[in-house]
């Protein structure tokens, strides 16, 4: 049976968490120390880590999600969270490498019945060169976009223009998402993860990290 | 299977490598003729696959959902397993789609082709292992759609009717060879606006389809093609990418036009679902010049498109108020207006304006009408006539005369869609002014009164010119706004819009694409003589190229500026439009006014051919890469061969025709004639 890590303190809301993932992944939760985490994220059963986010980068709960090769749910603390997860945001660059990261994430929880919501940010470096009639432009673009970077048919696409972190989390709470789901590729270094580092910072709904490269949430599905 | 030649000047190849192409390749590989046409989709169904046979004009739907119907689909064959890796080849130069497995034991072949000798005649060959390849049904519902089907006297038929509707009859054969099964399906396709044809009247040109056979059928329609590229060409020996990007862009004009009696042109042709296949002025400002360069007949056809609208357009203005007749920003089978009234910019929902402001698409048409008959060396008669007529009476109730005796166009939206009702928009003030004053000299001498009011009316029209800069104001007020240039914001080609949001880009002066340019790219003698330069130079930097119409009209333009080497770069982005995906929008369809505004940029901008009072004029302008081009194309009833460098044009006709080299007198060339500098 698929195992999800959780490591709980004195007033966090990581082990309600990680029973909302255990439901929908149909894993059992098991309580692990700090210092123990990321070798317990090795174990082959083991599909996700579940901890309380901390502020610093150089933390140990920042060192686990850059190290894991495996994803990473960061609650925020001093939260009452939802016991159940029903509606999930999914920001998406339009890269195929930030996709594949949440794609099998995307088609379990679709595949869970839960509610998706992708979110697309045109920024600098995401806005199209090209935006010829705005009464037919989105639907070309949007269908594309879907076909290419968003398997469920029925995800909800949410489109903003300004900077990815300005608006993820405003996003999340417009829609009123229990989870957010972001692929990345793990470094902190100078100006990178700009999008992770302010979504993490300032959500108010867990936010689950999945690296680029290794994701195993989707072997995680349960058997049909 | 039969072989192509895979030269690298007529060939555009895919491999599936890049699983996020496959849609694109669908669109880039789309095969038409007469006004239908396949998509270049994979024969075993993918659900990543978009396949379709649409045709010109045929519409499901009312008002602003009218859409393309998708007709019955004639290239699925049953494939299991389905290859793995494979390439597509699309032959320019016969017009042929192969496709080749990568890598198995017995690759599965496919090669296609829409008949351009029998348009609506299309035809399939198979070829792969006995164990994974059998025909399968031969016309398969499209997706989405309802499909009636049938069998009479052993053929298949099959319907998609929705009031308008398309038809199609096939008959297959599959040989089992040893471990090789080859299947051969032919299929002959009819469409009509009215109702789906009926099956009994196709049965006939699929019998004569038959007894040629496919090899037959394939050689004639090589043939054709042969005798189009030898009308229609362009060689461009020091720049194989610009010349087969061009040649693609002729094979696909030639692919999404065409039909019987008229052919809607919509943004997309039949290449794709995009823009519902609604036509806007792409068609007539974008498309038509192209192709009248390339088949007169087909150009024809989309002025009868806007002809046979005429009664829709006068009641539109009827019901604005106004007289003579308005055409719609957005039209598709009755020429009412079916520009959808909400829209995005980006991620915001916006009203759409452009239905109820974007006037001068009325003047474009009548241009359209007008540059057929004068690149025919035609008088203005009949139906063009009429055209013009009609939309200046619109004008001519649509201005405003102030106390000072000026005449103004208010309310408008220009062909720069980031500033919305505006007054005195200099391009369609200035289009208005010449529809006004060229209908006015086809009015007979009994109406000489309304004629001279119509001149007096265009003198009166305000064009935003400041004799002191040579610079037109693009509306009244736009040199207040904020002097932003899109180097400020972003690196252009760039959707400003969606990066700014509407109001901020409005409040700047960064446009979307050429508008005041836009008047001197269409009417150049009617702006200020020596006026391009300056309001190149002005609006250039301000010019976010966010519409995908805007790079090569403006290549076109500084091309006759003489800035060849800006005109090439230009030029190179729209023949890259499509064939790199640079809009990420290509697979749902090509964009057809990019590809007609590119093969203008080589004629009218870099070989400076125009046509004046019978007389072919060429003004050549070369970027240091080219130092010779070759192109052929129909002009005034001639076939013409252009071959020229900086210094001389050798120009070859088919019947004499007086000819203008670089501004100097015309001479009468018969056969072939060398004009040097």
């Amino acid at each position: 049976m698929p195992e999800i890590l959780v490591v709980t303190r004195p007033g966090s809301s990581a082990l309600t968490v990680a029973g909302a993932m255990a439901g929908i992944l149909r894993a059992e939760v098991s309580a692990v120390e700090p210092a123990c985490v990321l070798s317990a994220l090795r174990r082959p059963e083991v599909v996700l880590g579940v901890l309380d986010r901390e502020p610093s980068p150089r933390s140990g709960t920042w060192r686990v999600a850059t190290e894991a090769g495996k994803p990473v749910v960061l609650v925020p603390r001093d939260r009452l969270l939802a016991p159940m997860i029903s509606r999930v945001l999914v920001p998406l660059d339009g890269t195929p490498e930030s996709a594949s990261a949440v794609t099998g994430a995307m088609e379990l929880f679709a595949g869970a019945g839960l509610e998706l919501v992708v979110l697309h940010v045109f920024d600098r470096v995401t806005v199209p060169p090209f935006w010829d009639q705005a009464a037919h432009a989105r639907r070309s673009w949007e269908r594309e976009f879907r076909a290419r970077f968003c398997p469920p048919a029925d995800a909800r696409v949410v489109v903003r223009s300004g900077t990815p972190e300005d608006h993820v989390n405003r996003v999340a709470a417009d829609a009123d998402v229990q989870l957010i789901a972001l692929g990345w590729s793990q470094r902190l270094d100078a100006g990178r993860a700009r999008t992770v580092r302010g979504t993490v910072r300032d959500a108010e709904v867990p936010v689950m990290l999945v690296p680029l490269a290794g994701s195993e949430l989707a072997d995680a599905r349960p058997d049909p | 299977m039969p072989r192509i030649d895979d030269d690298p000047r007529w060939t555009v190849g895919e491999t599936s490598a890049d699983p996020l192409r496959h849609r694109v390749a669908e669109a880039l590989f789309t095969l038409g003729a007469g006004g239908i046409a396949t998509r270049g989709a994979v024969e075993e169904p993918r659900p990543d696959s978009v396949p379709a046979v649409l045709a010109t004009g045929v519409y499901a739907g009312r008002g602003h959902d009218e859409h393309l119907l998708c007709g019955p689909l004639w290239t699925v064959l049953d494939i299991d397993p389905a290859p793995g890796q494979d390439r597509h080849l699309l032959d320019l130069s016969t017009g042929t789609l192969l496709r080749e497995e990568i890598g198995a034991e017995s690759p599965l072949r496919t090669l296609r082709f829409a008949s351009i000798v029998r348009p609506g005649v299309v035809a399939l060959r198979a070829a792969g292992g006995a164990d994974r390849l059998r025909a399968g049904r031969a016309l398969r519902p499209p997706p989405g759609e309802r499909m009636a089907t049938g069998v009479r006297d052993d053929v298949r038929w099959a319907q998609v009717s929705r009031g308008a509707g398309i038809t199609a009859v096939a008959r297959q054969q599959q040989r089992l060879d040893g471990d090789r099964c080859t299947v051969e399906r032919l299929a002959v396709y009819a469409a009509c606006a009215r109702g789906a044809p009926e099956p009994d009247d196709l049965a006939e040109e699929l019998a004569a389809a038959e007894l040629l056979g496919f090899d037959r059928l394939l050689a004639e329609h090589r043939q054709a093609w042969a005798d189009r590229w030898n009308a229609v060409d362009v060689e461009l020996p020091d720049d194989p990418e610009a010349e087969l990007a061009l040649r693609f862009a002729l094979f696909q004009l030639w692919g999404n036009t065409g039909g019987h009696g008229e052919a809607a042109v919509g943004a997309r042709g039949v290449s794709g679902s995009g823009y519902s296949g609604h036509v806007f002025w792409d068609a007539d400002v974008f498309v038509l010049p192209a192709v009248m360069t390339m088949d007169p007949g087909s150009a024809a056809a989309m002025v009868d498109y806007r002809w046979n609208r005429l009664p829709a357009a006068r009641a539109a203005a009827r019901a604005a108020g106004r007289s003579g007749a308005r055409f719609p920003w957005e039209s598709a089978s009755d020429g009412a207006d079916v520009t959808p009234v909400t829209g995005h910019i980006g991620g915001r929902e916006v009203p759409i304006a452009t239905g109820r402001s974007e006037e001068h698409i009325t003047a474009d048409v009548a241009w359209a009408a007008w540059r057929c008959a004068q690149w025919s060396g035609r008088r203005l008669a009949g139906r063009a006539r009429r055209l013009l007529l009609d939309t200046a009476e619109y004008w001519a109730s649509r201005v405003r005369l102030d106390s000072g005796g000026h005449a103004h166009i208010d309310g408008v939206i220009g062909p720069d869609e980031y500033h919305e009702a505006v007054s005195d928009n200099a391009f369609t003030n200035g289009m208005a002014r010449w529809n006004l004053r060229t209908a006015a000299r086809l009015l007979p001498p009994a109406m000489r009164e309304r004629a001279r009011g119509w001149v007096r009316l265009a003198s009166a029209l305000v064009d935003g010119y400041d004799a002191d800069t040579g610079v037109y104001e693009q509306f009244a007020g736009y040199f207040t706004l904020e002097p932003l240039l899109v180097t400020d914001v972003a690196r252009p080609p760039v959707a400003a819009d969606v990066l700014l949001g509407p109001e901020r880009v409005s409040a700047t002066q960064i446009i979307k694409q050429p508008d005041v340019l836009m008047l001197h790219h269409l009417l150049p003698t009617e702006v200020v003589p020596g006026s391009l330069g300056p309001n190149l130079d002005f609006y250039g930097p301000r010019t976010a190229h966010g519409s995908s119409l805007s790079p090569a009209i403006s290549a076109a333009l500084l091309a006759r500026a003489g800035r060849a080497e800006e005109a090439l770069a230009m030029l190179r982005i729209a023949l890259r439009l499509d064939l790199d995906d640079l809009t990420g929008t290509t697979a749902d369809g090509l964009h057809l006014a990019a590809m007609g505004g590119a093969w203008q940029a080589l004629l009218f901008g870099f070989a400076g051919v125009r046509v004046a009072d019978g007389v072919l004029h060429v003004d050549p302008v070369l970027p240091r890469a080219w130092r010779g081009v070759g192109i052929r194309f129909h002009c005034l009833g001639r076939r013409i061969a252009l071959d020229f460098t900086s210094c001389h044009v050798r120009v070859k006709v088919d019947a004499p025709l007086r000819v203008a080299a670089w501004g100097q007198a015309a001479v009468v060339v018969t056969g072939s004639s060398q004009l040097d500098r």
